[in-house]
């Protein structure tokens, strides 16, 4: 494994500022776009709100500004319409408070949009997603809650005027079901992930990526809905392991290891679900990510944010043919893909070669850099808020 | 809520490197189905979820945690296990039963339907893929699949009902039968009876099934225009209804059919079959055994005997005891020669000579295919009123074959076939090894060679795949 010279970092979530910050926030731009997301939380609300409001905010000038709001702010919602040109409103459900904030901003002549990143806008891929998440199925509050919650997002989609969502393939599929015009920001890492990443990278290059002890798989999971996904990779994973003593696994998050990895627990590094800055550091750490998914219509609309930010601390990933993984891991270049018969040689043709690690690693850290970092991301955001 | 954290709470106290020691909850967390908790609690409830479920709890309230110490106190230090999520509220019971298992033992695997993607998909259901055995119906099923996928541009999945695929054999397989899959591949299975897994269906996905049982287990499942079914002598519901004439699931007319080898439709379609003979594809097998490794040449002779169908113990004892005396008596030369056998159900045994013949199925795929390939003589032990695979056993490994069909002793009309039937009787088969080791001995060339060029007619197209099924997979992606 990578040694990461990088102290663990104190966490807090940098959203957390109370309702008067979060408008004067707004009010500090020509052009102001106010996000709404239900709770805030680490994954949606950041990546599609706190992030984009980052970039927006970060522009020289006074050109833009951007803020968030959560549900317990719409108190304050006729403050929010009367300073935002524009609402966007991050994969919540229709409940009456959102509706009237949606048409306060609309008989204000101010635009909503939707923006969503998994497909939970079609009631037709409800079954589908309760299976790929492995739920309950025979406990009917599991239908209850997934066609109630995809129904609710779909009709607060119905009443915004366009989406905006993160990769084409999901657009597609919005495109189709709901017939609203949509437009691609892809995710990205904002400026604290950029910013730790950044300090790993340069202590991996430092260190001529050097390893020490065993060499690890890493699966990082931020919900317990992936022990599916993760299963896949699994019996590849026990065969490589029974191969070459020196390998190890480090599971982070919710994951259980199966019972084919019961013989080499002492190898099996866990660690519990970590806050997204440290997690870098965790990441950093592995050889390989393992980014293994169930293909089907679902998995397809996933974006690949496992792979760039494994990519900016100069980890290779291995990964499930998915659309969005296919469209940006060019097999054998920046990472690895892998069909469901081949985890066990993608991953060994990844630890086999020493120089060819490295140059992967160097190519996705490049393509991470470019594309997946938020300091290149003002001209999608922009066209897709209609502001160019 | 305070409930769920308390419960969290205390069963983080009970959870020690992975290990539960002691659970102390008097009541467990009933929370709402959604709900934000902070993640800690939530990994904690999931791991109590996943508990429940390891020890097939079904109870509620307090009488789930008296239950859980008493079974606590009696395993010890149980394992913690993998939990497939967590979206159920740990009191939850289900009223209904749990699945059970088909007829046999089988498991028959459960469709829900949704809408069409851009993705497309073959699926062949299988009980398990079978990658060593000469002229095994998976393994010509995956061919089918595998030609029919690339064809479509689709990904294929591959349900092996009663056994995991294995990902490193299916690889090797394909590797040696020179197949190349260009889309994902899926593998799903075993499944386990008493458990509620589940498959999605793409609306009008082609679903190959790879036997009778596997098509009859999907009837209820899949509509009838979706699913193809393969008829190979290697499956024992054909070899039944090739015998017996009888078959409801035959004699349907609302499937689609691939018949491995045109005598066996032909074979079928005499037994009244109808729908078979009139609507079915049917396509003759590959044995590209030259996709492998290069066959070093060697001094020693190799023999396959080849079982298809069941062991009957008459049949194998008839063979054995030919093949005994065949080498006593050293009928097929001076040549010291290897014995394999080939057939799932072919029992071990110590010839005569006190050899113990290898048995292919104890091989590892590479291992199984190369020496398929240096094969000199067949005896083939094809079951009564089946036809035989001798011609492309004959192709592939440019063997000789001995078919004991029952039928008293044609030699080959076409000496160049060099296919010899004989009855099945001792002195028959002993006569026919004979005539095979005079038959090879008259050419001095590797017989795998004069397999690769195509000596017998049968051809080149013998060893490819893609060539044998091109007409076939076109027929089945149509339309689709």
């Amino acid at each position: 494994m990578f040694a990461t010279p990088v102290p663990a970092q104190p966490y807090a979530d940098p959203w957390r500022g109370p309702l008067p910050d979060r408008l004067a926030m707004l009010e500090r731009g020509e052009r102001r776009v106010a996000y709404y997301y239900e709770e805030p939380n680490t994954s949606t609300f950041r990546y599609r709100a706190y992030n984009m409001a980052q970039v927006l905010n970060a522009q020289p000038g006074s050109h833009y500004s951007a803020s968030y709001f959560f549900r317990r702010d719409l108190v304050a919602m006729r403050d929010i319409a009367d300073r935002a040109d524009l609402l966007v409103v991050c994969r919540s459900g229709y409940e009456h408070r959102l509706i009237r904030l949606i048409d306060l901003f609309q008989r204000l002549g101010k635009p909503v949009l939707f923006d969503v990143d998994d497909l939970v806008i079609d009631t037709r891929h409800t079954h589908l997603l309760i299976n790929t998440l492995g739920l309950d199925k025979d406990d009917p509050r599991i239908w209850d809650h997934w066609f109630g919650m995809i129904a609710r997002m779909r009709a607060t989609l119905d009443r915004c005027d366009g989406a905006i969502t993160t990769n084409a393939f999901l657009a597609a599929r919005i495109h189709e079901c709901a017939g609203k015009p949509t437009v691609v920001v892809p995710n990205f890492m904002n400026r604290e992930q950029m910013a730790i990443s950044q300090r790993l990278w340069a202590a991996k290059c430092e260190a001529g990526f050097a390893t020490a002890g065993l060499s690890m798989l890493g699966y990082f999971s931020g919900t317990p809905s992936h022990q599916l996904d993760y299963a896949t990779a699994e019996p590849a994973i026990a065969r490589l392991m029974e191969r070459r003593p020196a390998l190890g696994l480090t599971l982070v998050g919710f994951i259980s290891p199966g019972p084919a990895l019961a013989r080499y627990a002492d190898r099996i590094q866990r660690l519990p679900f970590t806050d997204w800055i440290n997690l870098q550091r965790h990441v950093a750490a592995v050889e390989v990510n393992l980014m293994p998914l169930q293909t089907n219509v679902f998995t397809d609309c996933k974006s690949p944010l496992k792979y760039f930010e494994a990519a900016a601390v100069g980890t290779v990933s291995v990964a499930s043919p998915t659309a969005n993984h296919v469209a940006c891991i060019d097999d054998g270049a920046n990472g690895r893909l892998a069909r469901g018969h081949e985890w066990e040689q993608q991953i060994e043709a990844v630890l086999a070669s020493p120089e060819g690690y490295r140059a992967m690693a160097e190519n996705a850290h490049d393509d991470a850099m470019n594309r997946h970092a938020w300091t290149s991301q003002l001209p999608a955001l922009l066209q897709a808020l209609g502001w160019r | 809520m305070a409930g769920a954290a308390e419960a969290a709470h205390c069963a983080e106290g009970a959870c020690a490197a992975g290990r539960i020691i002691e659970l102390q909850v008097a009541r467990p967390a009933r929370l709402p189905t959604s709900c934000t908790l902070p993640s800690r609690v939530i990994q904690q409830l999931a791991r109590l979820h996943a508990f429940q479920r390891q020890f097939g709890w079904r109870a509620t309230g307090s009488k789930l945690w008296r239950m859980a110490r008493h079974r606590l106190a009696a395993a010890g230090q149980a394992q913690w296990q993998a939990a497939p999520g967590l979206h159920t509220s740990p009191d939850w019971a289900s009223p209904f039963p749990a699945p059970q298992a088909a007829h046999g033992g089988r498991v028959a695997p459960r469709f829900f339907l949704v809408p069409r993607s851009s993705r497309r998909r073959v699926t062949l259901l299988c009980e398990r893929l079978e990658a060593r055995r000469l002229c095994d119906a998976s393994r010509t099923a995956l061919a089918l699949a595998v030609v029919t996928a690339n064809r479509l541009q689709a990904d294929l999945r591959l349900i092996a009902t009663q056994q995991a695929p294995d990902p490193g054999a299916l690889n090797a397989l394909l590797r040696s039968q020179g197949l190349a899959l260009n889309g994902e591949c899926i593998l799903a299975g075993p499944l386990p009876a008493h458990t509620g897994i589940e498959f999605d269906r793409l609306d009008g996905e082609l679903m190959l099934a790879a036997s009778c049982a596997c098509a009859t287990d999907c009837l209820n499942e899949v509509p009838a225009a979706d699913l193809v079914c393969l008829l190979h002598a290697d499956d024992s519901a054909v070899l039944e209804a090739a015998q017996a004439g009888a078959s409801p699931l035959l004699q349907r007319t609302d499937l689609r059919w691939v018949v491995c080898s045109g005598s066996l439709q032909q074979q079928l379609a005499s037994r009244g079959f109808t729908a078979v003979a009139q609507q079915a594809l049917s396509f003759e097998p590959a044995f590209p055994l030259a996709a492998g490794e290069p066959v070093s040449l060697e001094a020693r002779r190799h023999l396959l005997l080849q079982l298809t169908g069941p062991a009957d113990r008459e049949r194998v004892a008839i063979a054995l005891a030919a093949l005994e005396s065949a080498l006593a008596d050293g009928v097929l030369g001076p040549q010291p020669w290897d014995i394999v056998f080939a057939g799932a159900e072919l029992p071990q045994v110590a010839l005569a000579d006190g050899r113990r013949p290898l048995r292919i199925d104890d091989l590892e795929v590479p291992a199984a295919w190369q020496r398929l390939r240096t094969v000199d003589v067949v005896l083939a032990l094809p079951l009564p009123g089946v036809p035989l695979l001798a011609p492309w056993l004959r192709s592939a490994t440019g063997a000789v074959v001995v078919a004991c069909t029952g039928s008293a002793t044609t030699s080959a009309d076409n000496p160049a076939e060099r296919v010899i039937h004989c009855a099945l009787e001792r002195s028959a088969i002993v006569q026919a090894l004979r005539r095979a080791s005079e038959c090879i001995g008259h050419d001095v060339r590797p017989l795998h060679q004069q397999a690769s060029a195509g000596v017998d007619g049968v051809g080149s197209a013998a060893g490819d795949w893609s060539h044998a099924l091109s007409a076939t997979a076109s027929s089945l992606a149509a339309g689709r």
